[in-house]
């Protein structure tokens, strides 16, 4: 039968139906979604060989063990190394990603500030050293070091003492409090005075067995006195709420509650505050009553080993009185004799230095006023917070110039004149010189990781340029870890858990070697007691206590509302942090931003703010736009910020939050904006 | 028999750490929140909420509770709202899968899901100049106008399953396919394993007399269980259904 033209446009018309009813316009629209997905526009994932690499997070001091996960030798991933037993926090799981932070410093560069914004103009290495002004003996120069302890450190105290009038400055916290370590794994009952203890105050592992003790019922009893409903407070066994900032009164009424004043060694004038500070006299300017008070004081002594942290979240909340103070009471009940408090052991100095040729670490709040014509800021955060303030009112009216070495634009660094950026964590061999509340001191080394930025300095080469002596960093490293070797004491702990005596590694290349692997070489402390006389308050402490003691007891109602900050102690003071913090700060609001201050309904009402509205918190000079949010858990007559860092902080370099900047109980207005 | 993976998560370790959700973030290649992302249109495939006892101060009492995909076993409402057969119940492990490939991005599974545990990619992912190289190369990252949510880290299931068959193994080794999440806790506050394994942790502890469920009265059985001995806590899976009853008698 021949085929017509009628035919064959049948068959296209019913073929052409047909396809509507078969699988193919389906799998067509698969295959264009497929192909739409996979666009040029969607990043891909890296290829190549997969290794598992032993080293340390270096990000914050406590040197974390890790295992990175690398693709091509690129980092993927950063995990806790199995048979450590030590987890890692948000910050060192993302620790990998701040080589590629948003607000990275490509290379040395001046700084300018126009309006609000801040410019950079990108200068050659050569070109950035000739700016520093030569030092003579005329020229003051001040070494922040927010992290000592490490190679670096030793090198800039060396070069601090070999120039008179200079000064090695390191935050506050750092130079009082931080040389005495807790053994949080041997106390039953911990009093938490304003203190974020399970949240980030220490590291994860230590946390955690704190929340598993607890889980076993074997008898740890964590109490919290905290003016916010801070995490810590959430969970610990019991909360006493506290007025904002009369953490000293407290500790001075449970000192009189330990006849501390019976101590032989106190001074006359504590002996005669403390004497005086009865719970009755004080109860009501804490924001409790004397029962309470004594109460606590029987839960500290019911259980023992008994200690009392206060502090250490970084964020200006703990004054160094308030700290002398929580360490006669922990002596008082008797944390110094039993162990429960030690005085963690300073790292051993690099080989070829010694001790006494190094300059002694002056707090940064004792520089005095307009002393200094440079000011070099090392590129390492530590776990404090550290304001401009504190560093500006230093600074030589006139001829001075400030450097910072920080890879990041941090809110800090936007300040300075010029940044020459040293390497981002794990572009280069960092150093991690342990948590700061623990009772050991530590030292471990981690490997780098990433290929390193062209741009970057490392800072030994900014410090062999004003002292006329290179050394490499590397080099640096080694002989710190040189002289911890040379010190035979302590040991060394394996990724795997295992441990070796530092008097059974056969040399210090050995030491290295073990150390750059992800070991961690540990040293205990020795009891406390030796300590003590540094720690006393001195006569002008006592008349400051004296003063403030007064100060609360007369405060009363006010119409004023006062700040308190609530802290996740790692961040407080880190500016690098991985861009991933979105999930936690903007994502899914686990963790308020320092925009948002939260009050009681009775304050909102007095002062005409509703939940959600934007209204201006001002506490002296400082003022600050933030978002209301109504609160009942909330104690009326205060507000609660968070301080760390700003929500979109990864993306501008402008200061965290108000809080930062306020001492804990601070007065305050919040009015509507 | 086949496997049938669940958690449990003991709401009395939790600190509300969020290891988990970066974690999670970091396996599964869940890029950073864009410029006024908020907690509605950000992806947090494990996200931590924080209850409380509703009490005023002072006698609030919280809790933190970290809420992902319940992997619901019956009645899969995700599975049954999909018009694109984009969401499968994987009868070998239990698991809720997402196919971003298929899903034409309509949402239906977001609106059905009783949990809130689905995430619309409202943008193309984006990560810093350079942050790509640190992507786990076994993850796909998704692109803008589909949906997802937490799938017990199906990258580590297949390694697991390759590795299992490099060794000649017909089954995975269970040591060897642990979700981020439960790998990060710092608490070990989170348990993973197969529920239909008697002697597994997990299984024990969902049977634990603290153990429940959230809206288990929708019958959907889902395979995440927790656990509290505070009785509050316990009483917040049944808080919605005592919300719904009163709009209910409010007609």
């Amino acid at each position: 039968m021949p085929l017509t033209r009628r035919d064959i446009l049948r068959f296209a018309g019913a073929a052409t139906a047909g396809i509507v009813f078969s699988p193919l316009p389906w799998k067509m629209l698969d295959d264009v979604a497929i192909w739409t997905q996979t666009g040029p526009w969607i990043p891909k994932v890296p290829r190549g060989p997969i290794s598992h690499v032993p080293s340390i997070c270096s990000v914050c001091p406590a040197g974390c063990p890790v295992t990175a996960r690398c693709v091509a030798g690129v980092p993927s991933s950063l995990r806790a190394a199995s048979g450590s037993g030590q987890p890692l926090c948000p910050i060192g799981l993302t620790g990998h990603h701040l080589a590629y932070h948003p607000l990275r410093v490509a290379g040395p560069c001046l700084v300018e500030h126009r309006g609000e914004k801040v410019l950079t103009t990108s200068l050659s290495l050569d070109e950035a050293l000739r700016r520093l002004p030569s030092v003579d003996g005329d020229r003051s120069v001040m070494i922040v070091d927010q992290r000592p302890g490490r190679a670096i450190s030793d090198r800039y105290r060396a070069f601090v003492r070999q120039h008179p009038g200079s000064f090695y400055a390191v935050p506050d916290d750092d130079a009082s409090m931080r040389t005495v370590g807790y053994d949080l794994e041997r106390a039953h009952t911990i009093l938490a005075v304003s203190t974020p203890l399970l949240d980030g105050w220490t590291t994860p592992a230590r946390t955690a067995r704190l929340i598993e003790r607890r889980s076993k019922n074997d008898g740890l009893r964590i109490l919290a006195a905290d003016a916010a409903r801070s995490r810590t407070a959430t969970l610990a066994d019991r909360w006493m709420p506290i007025r904002p900032g009369s953490e000293a009164a407290l500790l001075v009424a449970l000192l009189h509650l330990a006849h501390a004043h019976r101590q032989p060694d106190m001074t006359p004038s504590m002996r005669a505050i403390i004497e005086r500070t009865t719970p009755e006299r004080v109860a009501a300017a804490i924001g409790v009553t004397p029962v309470q008070l004594r109460h606590v004081y029987e839960k500290l002594t019911e259980r023992g080993p008994s200690l009392v942290v206060v502090g250490g979240d970084g964020s200006n909340s703990v004054d160094a009185e308030t700290d002398r103070l929580a360490f006669q009471l922990n002596r008082a009940l008797g944390a110094a004799s039993n162990g429960a408090i030690r005085q963690r052991p300073a790292i051993p100095v690099s080989e070829g230095l010694r001790e006494r040729d190094l300059a002694v670490a002056t707090p940064l709040s004792s520089v005095p006023d307009a002393s200094v014509a440079l000011v070099i800021i090392d590129g390492d955060e530590g776990t404090c917070h550290l304001s401009w303030e504190s560093i500006v009112r230093t600074l030589h009216p006139g001829a001075s110039i400030v450097v910072s070495l920080s890879p990041v634009l941090t809110a800090l660094a936007s300040h300075a004149d010029l940044i020459i950026p040293s390497p981002a964590p794990f572009e280069s061999f960092g150093e991690a010189t342990g948590d700061g509340t623990d009772i050991a001191c530590r030292y471990g080394v981690s490997r780098p990781l990433h290929p390193r930025r062209p741009g970057s300095v490392d800072p030994e080469l900014v410090l062999g340029h004003l002292s006329g002596q290179v050394i490499e960093h590397e080099a640096a490293l080694r002989d710190k870890v040189a002289g911890i070797w040379a010190s035979r004491r302590g040991q060394i702990r394996t990724p795997d858990g295992s441990t070796t005596n530092l008097t059974s590694v056969e040399g210090a290349g050995s030491l290295w070697t073990a150390l750059s692997e992800g070991a961690v070489w540990t040293l205990e402390g020795a009891p406390a007691s030796a300590s003590v006389r540094a720690l006393e308050s001195d006569a002008s402490a006592t008349d400051r206590l004296a003063a403030r003691l007064s100060e609360l007891a007369a405060g009363g109602a006010t119409s004023t509302i006062a700040v308190v900050p609530t802290t996740w102690a790692p961040v407080t003071s880190c500016s690098r942090l991985s861009p991933l913090m979105t999930k936690l700060y903007q994502e899914s609001g686990l963790r308020p931003t320092s925009e948002v201050a939260a009050v009681a309904p009775a304050t909102a009402h007095a002062c005409g703010v509703e939940d959600g509205a934007v209204a201006e918190l001002r506490a002296g000079e400082q003022s600050s736009k933030v978002k209301v949010r109504v609160s009942d858990s909330l104690a009326p007559g205060m507000v609660q910020l968070s301080a760390g860092p700003d929500p979109v902080g990864f993306r501008s370099p402008e200061p965290p939050a108000v809080a930062n900047a306020l001492p804990r109980g601070r007065a305050a207005e919040l009015r509507k904006s | 028999m086949p496997a049938r993976y669940g958690m449990v998560i003991d709401l009395d370790r939790c600190t509300g750490c969020g290891n988990c959700t970066v974690a999670c973030a970091v396996e599964n290649n869940i890029p950073p929140g864009p410029p006024g992302v908020t907690d509605r249109t950000g992806i947090t495939w494990m996200r931590v909420y924080e209850a409380d006892n509703g009490e005023g101060f002072p006698e609030t009492q919280s809790a933190f509770v970290p809420v992902m995909c319940m992997q619901c076993e019956e009645h899969t409402p995700c599975v049954s709202v999909c018009p694109q057969n984009a969401v499968e119940v994987d009868p070998e492990t239990g698991i809720v899968g997402q196919i971003p490939e298929r899903c034409l991005g309509c949402r239906y599974c977001m609106a059905a899901c009783p949990y809130h545990a689905r995430y619309f990619n409202w943008w193309d992912p984006k990560w810093p100049e350079g942050m790509e190289k640190t992507l786990n190369p076994d993850v796909s990252p998704r692109m803008r106008g589909v949906a997802e949510k937490c799938n017990f880290c199906h990258g580590r299931l297949h390694t697991a399953r390759e590795k299992a068959a490099a060794a000649g193994n017909a089954a995975i080794d269970p040591a060897d396919y642990v979700p981020a999440c439960v790998e990060s806790c710092p608490t070990q506050a989170i348990v993973f394993g197969d529920l239909n394994d008697p002697a597994s942790e997990v299984a024990k502890l969902s049977r634990d007399e603290r153990a429940f469920r959230f809206l288990s009265r929708l019958g959907t059985e889902p395979k995440v269980s927790y656990l509290s001995s505070r009785a509050w806590v316990r009483s917040l899976a049944d808080r919605v259904l005592a919300r719904d009853q009163k709009e209910e008698a409010r007609g």
